[in-house]
């Protein structure tokens, strides 16, 4: 599969692209399969509790590794990134629990274009839990604009000890983030007026609403969220880079046409 | 009528704000009758034959009088302003609108110059029924640039087949210098079919301000928008406030305190 310009610049100016129908349902049964096996036998074969996410490391199956090999994922990939691009991480899984508030993969915008493509072995809809992001926030100063989102959720963390996307409550390095934040920007988050408190399903986004065989690609760099999803809900992410040209850009390893 | 922070710093990031039952029913059915009479005078008592949109001025009327600078309008706005010290352009201006109204900002360059549309649907209109639809964000750059082929190709398409430009008039000559200068400007040929312009415009990402009579919805006139699926004849009053003019090029208008003593 090529990209049309328009894809190109679609991705460009919003920061996101649905690739629809990527996989079919004899591909995504496998993906689904191999999901499961995996992640029953990290649980040592007990069901899953649902009380925080289940992270599943996926790239010894060999579904998941065809994926990631497959061209209809190579191509967009270099059509979006350039033809150095690197993977950046291996296909994880995850059975999701509840809401993940909104927040950017990447936390400060820089030269290094890097994308994550989301895989939902569900179907998930705007109420049940699909990716909402919003539109422009992977550029400044939207981005910049958009952290007071971050840094309250970082912050309520820290006050009451509440799980950061349902994973582990805010920690030291969070608190290094938001002073070190709160001195770049100026902002007091107990003090100064911001979006954060706004109703978090009322920040305007778009839902990428999608069917199992869909490839949602995205800019690490824009807000995301996701809301109303099923406790156990599965999505497989991976992640790829530009080519890093710069200190400081993250290196990955090389992705080569098969 | 006071603005909480949050909404203050809402419209700041996200370019507009939707407050609900600002007028009260008594209110709109008096607005809703004036725009009605005037807008029948003005077509000389004939139906609306619905080829283009109808404008109507609607000051002279007690439903509309001083509208712009009425206390629940004017509080909300000295506080997305900043201060009291802002001025409103021109007069209302009504208009019973026909067909949809592709991608556009109403001030095609952002500059340092805050300018405020307030917008009052006397019709509900909700995403499919021609409601306002806004790109969050769109008010500042680099966004607003990066947009500005949904426009240009707009008016390219115009220029080509003649089109209705918001459903008024097709582009002429001061369209066609813009769309030569922006090209250079940029150094994009809108031949080229590489921008976002092609992209069906009810899939640009946009948030639907769905509306009942009453309600008001204020948007940074950077910002781009658009409506689709409107039946025509539907009434919409629209008005504009900038902050104060402090440099050449910035639009005039009258202080708002002025108006209101």
């Amino acid at each position: 599969m090529s990209l049309s310009a328009q894809d190109i610049a679609f991705f460009d100016v919003f920061g996101y692209l649905i690739l629809p129908q990527l996989f079919n349902q004899e591909e995504v049964s496998e993906l689904s399969n191999d999901f499961e096996k995996i992640a029953l036998a990290d649980r040592d074969g007990k069901d899953f509790e649902g009380v925080k996410r289940q992270d599943i490391a996926l790239i010894d199956t060999p579904s998941w590794k065809r994926l990631m090999e497959s061209d209809r994922i190579y191509r967009p990939l270099r059509e979006l990134l350039g033809a150095s691009y690197t993977s950046t991480q291996m296909p994880s899984g995850g059975l999701y629990v509840g809401d993940t508030q909104w927040h950017p993969d990447v936390a400060k915008v820089d030269s290094q274009r890097r994308i994550k493509g989301a895989v939902y072995l569900d179907p998930v809809r705007r109420d049940s839990g699909c990716l909402r992001v919003v539109p422009g926030s992977h550029k400044n100063p939207f981005h910049n604009e958009m952290q007071p989102l971050r840094m309250g959720r970082i912050k309520e963390s820290l006050d009451n000890g509440t799980l950061m996307s349902n994973v582990g409550a805010a920690g030291d390095s969070e608190r290094a983030e938001i002073d070190e934040w709160a001195k770049e920007s100026g902002i007091n988050m107990d003090k100064d007026n911001t979006i954060f408190g706004w109703n978090p399903t009322e920040i305007p986004s778009t839902a990428l609403e999608s069917n199992p065989g869909d490839v949602v690609l995205f800019n690490q760099c824009i807000f995301h969220a996701a809301f109303g999803g099923k406790t156990g809900r599965r999505m497989v992410a991976m992640t790829w880079a530009s080519g890093p040209t710069e200190p400081g850009h993250v290196k990955g390893e090389l992705v080569r046409e098969r | 009528m006071q603005l909480t922070q949050h909404q203050v710093a809402f419209f700041e990031v996200f370019g507009y704000l939707f407050l609900p039952r600002v007028f009260s029913d008594s209110e709109i059915v008096e607005m809703s009758e004036d725009f009605d009479k005037t807008a029948l005078d003005d077509r000389g008592g004939a139906d609306f034959d619905a080829d283009r949109r109808q404008n109507i001025t609607l000051t002279q009327t007690k439903g509309w009088h001083n509208i712009e600078v009425r206390d629940q309008l004017f509080y909300p706005l000295t506080q997305l302003f900043g201060s009291s010290d802002f001025v409103s352009i021109g007069k209302p201006g009504g208009g019973l609108y026909v067909g949809d109204t592709d991608w556009h900002p109403d001030c095609a360059f952002v500059g340092n110059q805050k300018r405020i549309k307030g917008a009052i649907y006397l019709d509900t209109v909700t995403k499919d029924t021609g409601c306002l639809r806004i790109i969050p964000g769109s008010h500042k750059n680099p966004l607003h640039d990066q947009l500005q082929p949904l426009r240009m190709g707009r008016i390219k398409k115009s220029l080509d087949d003649g089109s209705l430009m918001s459903n008024i008039a097709p582009a002429g000559e001061k369209g066609r210098v813009e769309l030569e200068q922006w090209q250079e400007y940029s150094g994009i040929n809108m031949e080229d079919g590489t921008t976002i312009y092609g992209v069906d415009s009810l899939d640009i990402p946009a948030t639907n301000m769905e509306s009942k009579p009453g309600d008001v919805v204020f948007f940074d006139q950077h910002c781009f928008h658009a409506a689709f699926g409107g039946k025509d004849g539907r009434r919409m009053v629209a008005m504009s406030w900038a902050s104060n003019p402090t440099e050449p090029g910035h639009v005039e208008g009258v202080n708002v305190l002025d108006m209101r003593k």
